[in-house]
């Protein structure tokens, strides 16, 4: 057993200790105990992966429980850590790392009793995310994989005294395990097709398979993987769920749960079948581009912080999948280099994602938590009661937000020139396609910048716009302290991402056969590195250089005729005595240039009363209007209606076989393994 | 030719002082030439360095419910603009130090120079502060995907995204550099270019009616020394998009030697493209009045439409130049 393996281990039985502990726990120190050891036991996986990523593949089954049965694939309980598990594995341990940390102080904001279930579950939910990087046979990953969707729905209704909290919970279940039940399909042919059920071994088999079955499974695994990333169509569960959740969940959901579907779809389309016909990219391409732009529009018009967030996620998949879409195109097309290329702006943002939204959520955790509301048009202020908060938000905004010098501007940077690069294929379809989703993707990063203009200036600017925004209270410190360790990520991501582009395209060797990252060099000023031992134009490092010797300028003259007087004095009011909290600018108007230009899109109900009415104390008759804006959300009104009358309709045809008596039902059993039996001798089976 | 390193920062430092010095006199001349075509005289040359000398001189006044964004955003926002200078060639080739990034690296940075504006424009929580950072944002991200689609355009047959390697190519190529899909993305980015500046149509910067006001409604709030390096950043955005589409649509005369005299004959020849083209911008703007703001979203229809052209031009009916 060689140093990775034993940390994995190690890690493995922290947070199954975490989890014990935190399930047992009746003191408040146990469950700061278990959050502690959690955090800890995911800083020692990102260490792992970083070696296991550097170093090379842990071997299939070299983690087999003692007394199994290696040569039955059913008890093989094989763990395998290959470069792209490793990678995932970097992803979800650094967020995770990050968040259970600062849930030592949220966690406080419940009674005790419910702690010790919140830390409890944290702890299982990070383990089985552990799992599904790291289960090497697809029974392991089936296994994790459900363990992961159930232990989230239990944190999701976690808040279950909120009837909100338990249909949100609800939607999620039911999504969720359609999903897996497509997840099964999509392993099920892979596995009765190559006779195989390690990743090695279905890999190795699946080359040969027929069209069909490799469109099936595409399809299947699309569907299935693209709901657990809340992927368009697929995307309903999330938008109610992360909201519902407790924050630091939400963190945990949002920042590093969602891009495990990434990592299934990765690990079937270009793992197991190798990549495919050129239609698989165009439709991923497809649903990526509606995706981001879809999200980014819904979450423009959200007034709750939380959930503008969650549809925020939607649109970052959405340009993950755009990423992972053109890096197929690429492949097809011959073109392994620029495949990589897309597929490490992918891979990057996938990580860059997972770093500020959680960053953001633990913020916007922190101002729901001390002002009690969720509603922007109630916040306000926030600056001066939680000014780390704002800090941490703020470097979370800008990153969203894709400006330099933070991380999120290379990864889209990337996705812009590997879209560029499609000029050089000859292949006009993918030129034209990619110059439509680089506009796509343009729009979409300045619609997020729009938005998180508006989230932090109504939340955060300005003067409170309630009494609980203006009484909250301060966050507890680590809290802060989880936030900061993001927002230090980010920024160094954003400065010096040579490094962390290196561990991103470790995975690419393996699945795209293209000789990336070579000659990676570690000085902050030279250019990122491209596929062909080349560079690309973006020195990040100076970028931020400049930045700073542009803010010495700016220094030099603002005091070039010495040092100013400052003046703190009232606002500029343009003659009207003394403005209110009540006269600033509101999120409904700030998004209503946006709702106004994208009309057909968002199909504003607008409705606007006027009644007259007495105001003491001097009973003037005055005129009360009211004006009210309402989107629905047409996907959701278009797909879930049809859907669930065609369950229903279904289930109570299906009630009739439902009789109540036992006789009946052995029946049924009988029946059925005589027809299995059949099928089997049909069918031929297997070999005794 | 590859220049010495002195050389190089001679040249970078030369950038900067063309650009920082000569914006506020561009300013003027386009003030100038607006009021000469409206029957008027029109303020002296000298007046916009002479304001920004004033403000200088002035205290900085916040209000009491600004944050720390409203104080440090000025300086921010300038930083951003400058950063963005030696990734467009102004006299020499290849650009001095300007191969750390490219024109999507501008588009970044005239981004995080707008963020942070935007946003400290909603900190004091005045009515108007929040309609101009409002509208200003709405402006930025309907030009973002024109901008992308002009660097496409303009940079796909030079196989490059840098503004430096598209300038190469047309000065090589000389007058055969010019060409029906280079027309149709001169006409995009012309159209970006008002809107990413907030020229007439979209926005006039002389309005004294805060309901009409977009930038200026968003530094309302600003005076003294923090105003100034806000309207010197406005006055060199100006020069900045107008340096680019020198550089990208016409390129010619920007000096590809090192040679001393060349180079000083490349600087004269870019002063004088940047007064004419101020003149042409200053020209625009006296004949149109201010549009509603929802029709900008009909002219960054129009530039898409534009720039896609140049592109489906190149690609579609040349069959990939």
């Amino acid at each position: 057993m060689n140093l990775r393996e034993l940390l994995l281990l190690v890690s493995l039985a922290g947070l199954s200790a975490a989890t014990v502990l935190g399930f047992a726990s009746r003191r408040p120190v146990e469950v700061r105990a278990s959050f502690l050891l959690g955090a800890l036991s995911c800083a020692i996986t990102t260490v792992q992966s970083v070696l296991v990523l550097l170093g090379g593949t842990l071997p299939a089954s070299s983690l087999g429980l003692p007394g199994t049965v290696p040569a039955s694939p059913v008890l093989a309980l094989g763990i395998q850590e290959d470069p792209l598990s490793a990678f995932f594995l970097l992803v979800v341990s650094v967020s995770g790392s990050a968040i259970l940390l600062a849930s030592v102080g949220y966690a406080e904001r419940y009674v005790p009793q419910r702690r010790g279930f919140l830390a409890g579950g944290c702890g299982l939910f990070v383990l089985t995310m552990v799992l599904v990087c790291t289960a090497g046979t697809i029974f392991l990953f089936l296994v994790a994989w459900e363990a992961m969707t159930l232990v989230s729905y239990f944190l999701v209704i976690h808040d279950h005294e909120d009837a909100e909290s338990r249909e949100a919970g609800l939607v999620y279940l039911v999504m969720s395990h359609a999903a897996t039940g497509a997840i099964l399909v999509s392993f099920l042919l892979l596995a009765t097709a190559t006779g195989s059920t390690t990743w090695e071994g279905i890999a190795a088999g699946a080359g040969g398979l027929p069209p069909g079955v490799r469109d099936a499974v595409f399809l299947a695994a699309l569907v299935g993987f693209g709901t657990k990333a809340a992927m368009v169509p697929f995307h309903s569960w999330l938008p109610d769920a992360h909201p519902a959740a407790p924050s630091n969940v939400s963190a945990l959901m949002s920042g590093v749960m969602i891009k495990l579907g990434i990592f299934g779809l990765l690990r079937v389309v270009l793992g197991l079948l190798g990549g495919g016909p050129s239609w698989w990219a165009y439709t991923i391409l497809a649903l990526g581009g509606v995706s981001a732009l879809a999200g980014v529009l819904y979450a423009i018009v959200q007034h709750n912080l939380k959930r503008l967030l969650a549809f925020h996620s939607i649109e970052n998949i959405g340009i993950i999948l755009l990423g992972v879409g053109a890096g197929l195109l690429f492949q097809n097309l011959g073109y392994p280099a620029l495949a990589a290329l897309a597929l490490a702006a992918a891979l990057l943002h996938t990580w860059n994602h997972a770093l500020f939204k959680s960053l953001l959520f633990l913020g916007a955790g922190a101002a729901v938590g001390e002002t009690g509301t969720r509603d922007l048009e109630r916040m306000g202020g926030l600056i001066r009661r939680m000014p780390g908060v704002a800090l941490g938000f703020f470097v979370g905004a800008m990153a969203i937000s894709a400006l330099p010098p933070f991380n999120g501007f290379v990864s889209e940077w990337l996705l812009f020139q590997s879209f560029f690069a499609a000029f050089s294929t000859g292949s006009v379809t993918a030129e034209m396609t990619l110059s439509i989703l680089a506009a796509v993707l343009a729009l979409t990063s300045g619609l997020a910048a729009y938005c998180f203009v508006k989230a932090f200036g109504i939340a955060f600017l300005a003067r409170p716009r309630s009494q609980q925004a203006e009484l909250a209270g301060s966050p507890p410190s680590s809290l802060v302290g989880g936030m900061g360790i993001l927002a230090a990520f980010c920024l160094a991501l954003g400065v010096a991402p040579v490094l962390a582009l290196d561990l991103a395209t470790r995975p690419l060797r393996e699945l795209t056969g293209a000789a990336v990252g070579s000659g990676v060099s570690l000085s902050v000023l030279s250019n990122l590195p491209n596929g062909s031992g080349g560079s690309l134009p973006l020195a990040p490092g100076a970028v931020a250089l400049l930045l700073g010797a542009g803010l010495l300028v700016a220094w030099a003259v603002w005091r070039i005729r010495g040092a100013p007087a400052t003046v703190v004095g009232p606002m500029w009011d343009c003659g009207l005595d003394a403005p209110t909290p009540r006269m600033e600018y509101t999120a409904t108007g700030y998004a209503q240039p946006v709702v106004r230009i994208f009309e057909e899109f968002y199909r504003p109900i607008e409705r606007s009363d006027s009644a007259p009415a007495l105001r003491p104390p001097w009973i003037v008759l005055a005129r009360v209007r009211r004006y009210t804006v309402e989107i629905a959300e047409p996907i959701r009104a278009w797909v879930f209606p049809p859907v669930a009358s065609g369950i229903f309709g279904l289930a109570r045809r299906m009630s009739r076989l439902q009789s109540g008596r036992i006789h009946a039902y052995l029946a049924y059993i009988f029946v059925t393994l005589v027809g299995l039996l059949l099928l089997v001798r049909a069918v031929g089976g297997p070999a005794p | 030719m590859t220049a010495s390193v002195p050389a190089q920062l001679v040249a970078f430092v030369g950038e900067y002082l063309l650009v920082l010095g000569l914006s506020p006199l561009l300013l003027a001349v386009l003030g100038r030439v607006k009021a000469r075509t409206q029957g008027r005289v029109g303020p002296p040359l000298l007046q916009p360095y002479r304001d920004l000398w004033k403000l200088i001189g002035k205290d900085a006044v916040y209000s009491k419910s600004a944050s720390w964004v409203t104080r440090y955003a000025p300086a921010i926002s300038f930083a951003a603009l400058l950063a963005t200078v030696p990734l467009i060639p102004w006299f020499v080739l290849p650009s001095p130090l300007g191969t750390f990034g490219d024109l999507i690296v501008l588009v970044g940075l005239l981004a995080l120079s707008r963020f942070i504006t935007a946003l400290a424009a909603t900190d004091a929580g005045s009515t108007f502060g929040g309609m101009g950072s409002t509208r200003e944002m709405w402006m930025g991200a309907l030009a973002e995907p024109v901008f992308l689609l002009v660097i496409f355009a303009f940079g796909s047959p030079a196989g490059s995204t840098q503004a430096g390697a598209i300038a190469a190519r047309g000065v090589s190529l000389g007058i055969a550099y010019a060409s029906p899909p280079l027309l149709l993305a001169i006409v995009a980015y012309v159209l970006l270019l008002l809107v990413e500046t907030g020229r007439l149509p979209i926005d006039n910067s002389a309005t004294h009616l805060e309901l009409t006001m977009v930038h200026e409604a968003m530094v309302l709030e600003y005076s003294g020394r923090d105003l100034a390096l806000l309207e010197w950043g406005r006055g060199f955005k100006l020069a900045i998009m107008i340096g680019l589409l020198i550089a990208l649509a016409a390129p010619w005369g920007i000096s590809t030697s090192w040679t001393l005299a060349l180079v000083s004959l490349a600087v004269g020849i870019v002063v004088i493209k940047l007064l004419g083209a101020h003149v042409l911008v200053s020209r625009l703007e006296a004949g149109v009045a201010k549009w509603r703001l929802f029709r900008v979203a009909d002219l960054t229809t129009l530039a898409v439409v534009f720039a896609f052209g140049s592109l489906a031009l190149t690609y579609v009916v040349g069959g990939g130049a």
